[in-house]
């Protein structure tokens, strides 16, 4: 990425106001994910006495129906939410940038087998289709990572693959061709650096969407154990109290909005800043 | 004597981005007379396009004009109302860009948009504007006008986009037309039909115009005056004879010099003009062209020179000044 | 000085490609547009052969057919007697280090996220040329060649103004010591005073290093001041073809007369004295070109075997050829 993204991007968000907090709220929750273990309580440990008590200076988010500090279980669900969120997001962006500038840079009858295989699993309800591979798997972290990054690649593959169709019209890829220099090279040399910006903004978008979904499975039951808890596994719990102890629902509920709103704010950020128009001046 | 029809003050124009200012108008002044055909010659960076930009008043997002009047018809166009401008558009300054394909709207019918423009300005009925705007495509050349009054652009030729381009900027007559680069994007043969339909037009209906191009040749066979733009600011102006036979500015000179030349004695090898075109996003001391200038001293590097006047002609360059105080005037 | 040595380095014989357009139905044929039907002619070693022609001619699709950028509907493409044409790529790759190209926009010919160095030693990365200090070398030496230098190494194509562009692009053109340069249109972006600075730079390194070019463009007089010789192109066919003066002294084929007329000498007397010349019409759709002679359809002199037959090439005066029924 070079200097004149960069400075694009600086500007912009001193622009746009709303893509600094946003940045700040992703900063504060990542550190806070990493230094989790600093939190002052056990996340796990049960103190029947103590259950269902409101927010106070001892337990800043209260505790749950088994005493348990919420503050610091919601910083380690934020950090499984997060880190869900993070690598399925790395196995989409992969899956996704290989085939979509296999598809577009080779066009013909590959680019439609794999447009139609595209769109056949894009008209299956993806929900769906994870819940039933849920049902097979082992529950744990590892496989809901992996079944939402594998389900989540086809919008980044249909995006890199509208931006591959005219990046490769491009004087210097034909050039790349005339010399005789190989696919696989011209792509990754050529075509990938160039709709870097893109696949970026598609990522970061792609995270929200992965946050979302792996606290719907773990709404439902079907994400993360116990006594493991995300942010979504926490808002499954919290139901049962919705009269007694609100705030049970509602910190949980607040951290995965803020996360999915910023990211998204931020992917929208990158998108005008690396707008190649805005860089043709 | 009479009042010119367009008169520029020391205009200047400067884009604002997250780098800074970029002054691509240093202080312009010319006057267009009526019945006039006025060249306006540059490269990239000159600020020609600016130019006709800054007249009309539809700078692109960023510009701002930062300094100057301009005159048209006694009044100063920068004190309208875009209200009033847009009234002005089209029914006394009219403007045709260089690309045909993307000046007209490809969703609309071309006579639709021809008669559009009449409407805007004239108190006609629907019928009454497409009558004239069948007229206007047949005096342009247009064949089957009544046809293709209701065809598509995408359906026009590149040469026949731009004749109705003319046709919808002359529709209303206006005392002004500026075309900006207008024949750039087309093929020779067919430059040379637009070019001279333009001139028949002019002579019809004795609008003044504004030629902006970077191609001499096009200049030599359709304008009167000429103005040499380079890195903001008007080095040359003069007849069309005087800037061709008698240039008097280096760069004028250089870029006549790097032309090829139709030449008996065979091939003679070119002479270029050393150097790049400016960076405006820098601030330039002294006189823009002193970097690539063949005859350039020191006095060219820090101050930017006067204009020297001589008959009708000017030039904005300190060698002439030199001449000037050595012949002791 | 150019070797004498009248070799043929480059030679087509009947080049057509024709691209397939999308059928407006189900049924019905596939409707072709041939952007080059039936195009022959050579290019002599040490020299520089200019192709002309307005948009639609084909003769862009020529230089790229040449240059093997895509395979050919039908036709040979000789290189030193060897046609390349049906060559698969691992075949084709000695000849490709032979052949370079300079493409017209400075703009989109270099790739944006790669450094002047990286750009210029592409090719040598392809042919495996040397280790990376010898490219190290080679790059600063081809840099020095084309007026730039070492702190240019590592800047950015978006530093630099389009004539340094196009610089760099011919930089890395002659980074494989190739034999051929197909120059697509390589001034047409170029200001003014910074065409002839690249077009002596061309003929320089020609002199030099005995370059064979196929110069593509549309400004007539800059194609006639650099070529040797000159092939006109209309609608997919070469009609007239010769030496750069004689072209421009007495063109033979209707369709070159009113083309040269059509240029605006930049000379305001001479404009008093001939007023603008017109061709009238505009290009057929090559979708649908005319029968006979392409050109029936604008020619003046038309007769009624314009409509019926198409002209063959047909040698005038030595090295002079036109396609047109009047001879």
């Amino acid at each position: 990425m070079n200097d004149r993204l960069k400075a694009n991007l600086k500007y912009q968000l001193k622009q746009n106001k709303l893509g600094i907090i946003a940045l700040i709220i992703i900063f504060i929750l990542i550190i806070s994910s990493v230094f989790a273990f600093l939190a002052p309580h056990d996340p796990n440990k049960i103190d029947v006495m103590n259950s269902l008590s409101f927010p106070s200076k001892e337990h800043i988010f209260g505790t749950d129906e088994m005493g348990r500090d919420y503050f610091a279980r919601a910083l380690y669900g934020g950090r499984v939410s997060l880190t869900v969120g993070f690598l399925s997001m790395i196995i989409s962006t992969i899956i996704g940038t290989i085939v979509g500038t296999v598809s577009g840079y080779f066009g013909g009858k590959v680019d439609s087998i794999i447009m139609r295989t595209i769109d056949i699993l894009m008209s299956i309800p993806t929900f769906f289709l994870i819940l039933i591979l849920n049902a097979y798997l082992k529950p744990g972290i590892q496989n809901i990572i992996i079944i939402i990054g594998l389900f989540s690649w086809m919008g980044i593959a249909r995006i890199v693959r509208a931006e591959t169709l005219s990046v490769k019209e491009r004087e210097y890829v034909l050039y790349s061709k005339v010399i005789g220099e190989k696919s696989n090279v011209i792509i990754l040399k050529h075509i990938i650096p160039n709709i870097f910006p893109t696949i970026m903004v598609a990522s970061t978008l792609n995270i929200a969407g992965a946050i979302l979904t792996e606290s719907s499975l773990s709404f439902l039951g079907l994400g993360v154990r116990q006594p493991d808890s995300s942010w979504g596994s926490m808002l499954k719990y919290a139901q049962g109290y919705m009269g007694d102890a609100p705030y049970l629902a509602l910190f949980p509920g607040i951290l995965i909005l803020l996360t999915v709103l910023s990211f998204n704010v931020l992917g929208d950020v990158f998108r005008v800043a690396f707008e190649p128009k805005a860089n043709n001046d | 004597m009479k009042e010119p029809l367009l008169s520029l003050k020391d205009l200047k124009v400067s884009f604002f981005n997250n780098i800074g200012e970029i002054k691509v108008i240093r202080g312009v002044s010319f006057d267009l007379e009526k019945g006039e055909v006025l060249g306006i010659v540059g490269e990239s960076g000159s600020g020609k396009s600016v130019t006709s930009m800054s007249i009309i008043r539809l700078l692109k997002g960023t510009g701002k004009i930062t300094n100057g009047k301009i005159i048209f018809k006694g009044k100063n166009l920068l004190d309208r109302t875009e209200k009033e401008m847009m009234k002005i558009r089209g029914n006394d300054i009219a403007m045709i860009f260089q690309d045909p394909m993307t000046s007209l709207n490809p969703v609309f019918t071309v006579g639709h948009q021809i008669s559009d423009v009449i409407r805007r300005h004239q108190r006609l009925g629907k019928n009454e504007a497409k009558n004239k705007a069948v007229e206007m495509l047949k005096l342009v050349g247009i064949p089957s006008p009544e046809e293709r009054y209701n065809n598509y652009p995408h359906e026009f030729s590149g040469g026949m986009r731009q004749r109705a381009i003319i046709a919808m900027a002359l529709s209303c007559q206006p005392e002004l037309l500026i075309a900006d680069e207008p024949t750039t994007a087309l093929d020779v043969t067919i430059q040379a039909q637009i070019l001279k339909l333009l001139m028949n037009l002019k002579k019809k209906t004795d609008t003044s115009i504004i030629l902006i191009t970077h191609d001499l040749g096009v200049v030599a066979n359709t304008c009167s005056r000429v103005i040499v733009m380079y890195g903001g600011l008007i080095m040359e102006e003069g007849t069309v004879d005087d800037i061709f036979y008698n240039p008097m500015h280096p760069y004028t000179k250089g870029l006549l010099q790097s032309l090829p030349k139709k030449s008996a004695e065979g091939k003679q090898r070119l002479i270029p003009i050393k150097g790049n075109p400016p960076d405006l996003s820098k601030t330039i001391e002294g006189c823009p062209f002193s970097p690539r200038c063949p005859y350039v001293m020191d006095v060219c590097k820090k101050q930017q020179p006067r204009y020297y006047m001589k008959n009708n002609r000017r030039a904005m360059c300190w060698l002439l000044d030199e001449g000037d105080k050595n012949n002791g005037e | 000085m150019v070797n004498n040595e009248k070799v043929k380095l480059i030679e087509v014989k009947n080049l057509k490609k024709y691209f397939p357009v999308k059928k407006q139905s189900f049924i019905g044929k596939h409707q072709y547009l041939k952007a080059v039907d039936g195009v022959s002619f050579y290019i002599n070693k040490g020299e520089t052969f200019g192709l002309v022609g307005e948009s639609g001619c084909g003769k862009s699709t020529t230089g790229k057919s040449i240059i093997r950028l895509f395979d050919i509907t039908g036709g040979e493409i000789l290189y030193r007697g060897k046609d390349i044409a049906k060559l698969k790529e691992s075949d084709l790759k000695p000849y490709r280090r032979k052949m370079q190209v300079i493409f017209q926009d400075p703009y989109s010919s270099l790739d944006p996220t790669l450094t002047v160095q990286d750009l210029i030693s592409e090719p040598l990365d392809v042919y495996h040329i040397g280790n990376r200090n010898e490219r190290k070398e080679m790059v600063l030496n081809l840099l020095e060649k084309v007026g730039m230098g070492k702190n240019h190494m590592d800047r950015y194509p978006h530093e630099f103004s389009g004539g340094q562009r196009q610089r760099i692009g011919i930089a890395r053109a002659l980074s494989t010591n190739p034999e051929f340069i197909l120059c697509d249109e390589p001034i047409s972006a170029l200001d003014v005073s910074i065409q002839a600075q690249v077009v002596n730079m061309l003929e320089d390194l020609q002199n030099e290093m005995g370059l064979t070019y196929l110069f593509i463009a549309h400004d007539l007089s800059m194609v006639r001041h650099i070529s040797h010789r000159i092939g006109v192109m209309y609608l997919g066919k070469l009609i007239e073809m010769g030496k750069s003066d004689d072209i421009y002294s007495h063109p033979l084929h209707p369709y070159t007369q009113a083309l040269l007329s059509s240029v605006l000498e930049p000379d305001p007397k001479m404009a008093k004295k001939n007023s603008i010349n017109i061709l009238e019409g505009d290009v057929p759709s090559p979708l649908t070109p005319p029968s006979g002679c392409k050109f029936v359809t604008r020619c003046k002199y038309k007769m009624k075997q314009c409509h019926e037959s198409e002209p063959k090439l047909a040698e005038k005066e030595s090295g002079h050829i036109v396609a047109c029924h009047l001879y």
